[in-house]
């Protein structure tokens, strides 16, 4: 600490190491319960604010959006990024790591990749949704508009009048 | 799955991670959804490298790093092999000389051109020296464009030129070139003292520049030259309101010996703020290290500031027209740098406005300076039979992106 009153910090720290090993339940729009840390749950800012919010931390927190094997898959990120703060290199170099194959996995699976992008940005964790947000970035890098829609399924959808459009602006430009 | 209905935030942060002008237009090509959201998230747009030489011309991308073959803009074949000698936003940039009309030596001209729109303007070769009469220029170093040309709206193109005189003028639709005059029939031994006595590091147009509006002349001994021209000239004629020379010097003094030789001086504009970028360069002729200075107004002074103040952005080097770029994401500050060793004479001197016009021209001192020294990220060979290299400015509007959409429609029919 660089400044302030050591006693008044280490009160804080003790708050915070106590807050941070409550317990949270957190409940799949199956009615599958997950008990995780609170450091884990935090990761996620919308659970975050909750909990600061004085929110019903003992009820636990239904998600209506989530469902189990996606909320398994988030769990599995938060524990590993909220549980444990990486201090040296190892431990960085780890954590890295962890990411890597994390979402090689997730890009063999497209529909999988798509259930966590949609649980990460619905509970906001900023880092497992930079995570896939590049990871389909990667996907699309060097492909055409038609291997892209191959890749993740999408349907043209563009009509004549939009690419009449696209040529007129061309054009007057 | 749904990726078409991903929600908006999600595909702005895709975007995020696809710094490049192709990659964002395949992305828009996509679907409607991903369309209008393309649209509504533009990013700032790093130039291109633009590598011309008399067979073929290639860009590179800064942002990913790749050499785009397939997607470039293409040259008018009349201008393959000329030498470029400026640059401009919104993709134009300027030919020392292009062949007009019938291709006899005599009848070529210098350019702009719109690689994006085909659109060209072909400059006078004639200088009104009023003494009397006129006089064919010399080679051109540099091209200067005070904005993009247009038929509707008054422009200046500033040369900087070998020999004497050294710096020239002109505007459009005027059929020769004029030197810095105050009154249009200014006498050839007054007009003469308006000429940059020094020789000239770089010039570059600001509109509202903390000096005024105008082109902004850097000398060797780091002194401010700017030439305003007057907006409401009699047509077919080009006066400056005001030459204004301000003597600015280091403040506080160096004391401290440079990191290297100078190899030359380049200005930008960041923030409304005027700052001045010295290149050192080693015994063996590689670029070491920069010096950025911010001109201060009280007192008149250069101030070294640290790439620091350049958070988030990154500053493309080029004489005539150096462009920072705000990135908008977190980035760490960079300059990028183009081979400038043309601006040492044999001697192993830098002579400041020394500039090659034969080839072939060296490309090897190319690169980024950041906080970790220089990083050769960018080609470096093989040297150019035609043309230095310059950046590319792509469009900063949807313009470019619709221009590759077009292109991937083309394909598909």
């Amino acid at each position: 600490m660089a400044s302030g009153s050591g006693a008044a910090a280490a009160a804080a720290d003790a708050e915070e190491k106590e807050s941070g090993s409550r317990m949270i339940t957190l409940t799949s729009n199956e009615g599958k319960a997950f008990v995780v840390t609170e450091a884990s749950a935090r990761q996620s800012a919308t659970i975050r604010s909750m909990v600061d919010d004085g929110g019903c931390v003992d009820k636990g927190f239904p998600l209506p959006n989530v469902d189990s094997k996606t909320l398994a898959r988030v769990i599995q990120y938060s524990d590993e990024h909220g549980n444990k703060e990486p201090h040296t290199v190892d431990e960085r170099a780890a954590l890295a790591k962890f990411d890597r194959d994390f979402i090689a996995e997730l890009d063999a699976d497209k529909a999988f990749l798509y259930d966590v992008t949609m649980a990460a940005n619905y509970l906001h964790i900023q880092g497992l949704l930079a995570l896939t947000t590049q990871c389909v970035a990667d996907t699309i890098k060097g492909k055409t508009p038609e291997e892209i829609r191959t890749a993740f399924g999408i349907e043209y959808d563009l009509t004549a009048q939009d690419e009449k459009e696209i040529k007129e602006e061309d054009t007057h430009a | 799955m749904a990726w078409a209905e991903l929600p908006k935030e999600c595909l702005a942060g895709i975007l995020r991670y696809l710094p490049c002008l192709p990659d964002k237009a395949m992305f828009s090509g996509v679907c409607r959804r991903w369309r209008s959201v393309a649209s509504a998230h533009l990013t700032p747009m790093q130039p291109w490298l633009f590598m011309p030489s008399a067979t073929a011309i290639s860009f590179f991308c800064v942002a990913c790093e790749r050499t785009h073959h397939h997607q470039s803009p293409r040259l008018p074949d009349d201008a393959r092999g000329a030498r470029f000698c400026g640059t401009f936003l919104e993709c134009w940039v300027a030919a020392a000389e292009i062949p007009y009309d019938e291709p006899l030596p005599w009848n070529r001209f210098p350019a702009l051109l719109n690689l994006r729109t085909g659109e060209r303007v072909l400059l006078p070769r004639h200088l009104r020296t009023n003494n009397p009469g006129s006089t064919a220029i010399n080679r051109i170093q540099t091209l200067v464009l005070s904005d993009s040309p247009s038929q509707t709206y008054r422009y200046w193109v500033a040369a900087v030129v070998s020999g004497k005189p050294n710096l020239m003028f002109w505007s459009n639709n005027m059929n020769e070139w004029a030197p810095p005059m105050l009154k249009w029939d200014s006498g050839f031994k007054i007009w003469q003292k308006m000429l940059p006595k020094d020789p000239i590091e770089d010039v570059k147009y600001f509109y509202g520049g903390p000096l005024g509006g105008g082109f902004y002349v850097l000398n060797n001994k780091e002194d401010l030259l700017v030439y305003t021209p007057k907006a409401d000239d009699e047509h077919g004629e080009l006066t400056m309101s005001s030459v204004k020379k301000f003597e600015v010097r280091r403040n506080p003094r160096s004391t401290m010996p440079g990191p290297g030789e100078v190899l030359g001086r380049y200005l930008v504009e960041s923030q409304g703020d005027l700052a001045m970028v010295v290149r050192f360069f080693s015994t063996e002729k590689a670029t070491l290290a920069f010096d950025v200075f911010k001109l201060e107004l009280e007192p008149l002074s250069w101030k070294k500031i640290t790439l620091d103040a350049f958070t988030d952005r990154r500053i493309f080097l080029v004489r005539g027209f150096s462009m920072v770029v705000e990135m908008r994401n977190p980035c760490l500050p960079s300059i990028y740098f183009l081979d400038d060793s043309a601006r040492i004479d044999g001697a192993g001197a830098s002579t400041s406005q020394a500039q090659q016009v034969q080839g072939p021209f060296p490309c090897g001192d190319t690169g980024r300076c950041c906080e970790q020294g220089i990083v050769r990220c960018l080609p470096r060979e093989p040297p150019s039979d035609s043309s230095p290299w310059t950046w590319f400015y792509l469009p900063q509007n949807d313009g470019l992106r619709e221009w590759y959409e077009m292109h991937v429609f083309k394909q598909q029919e």
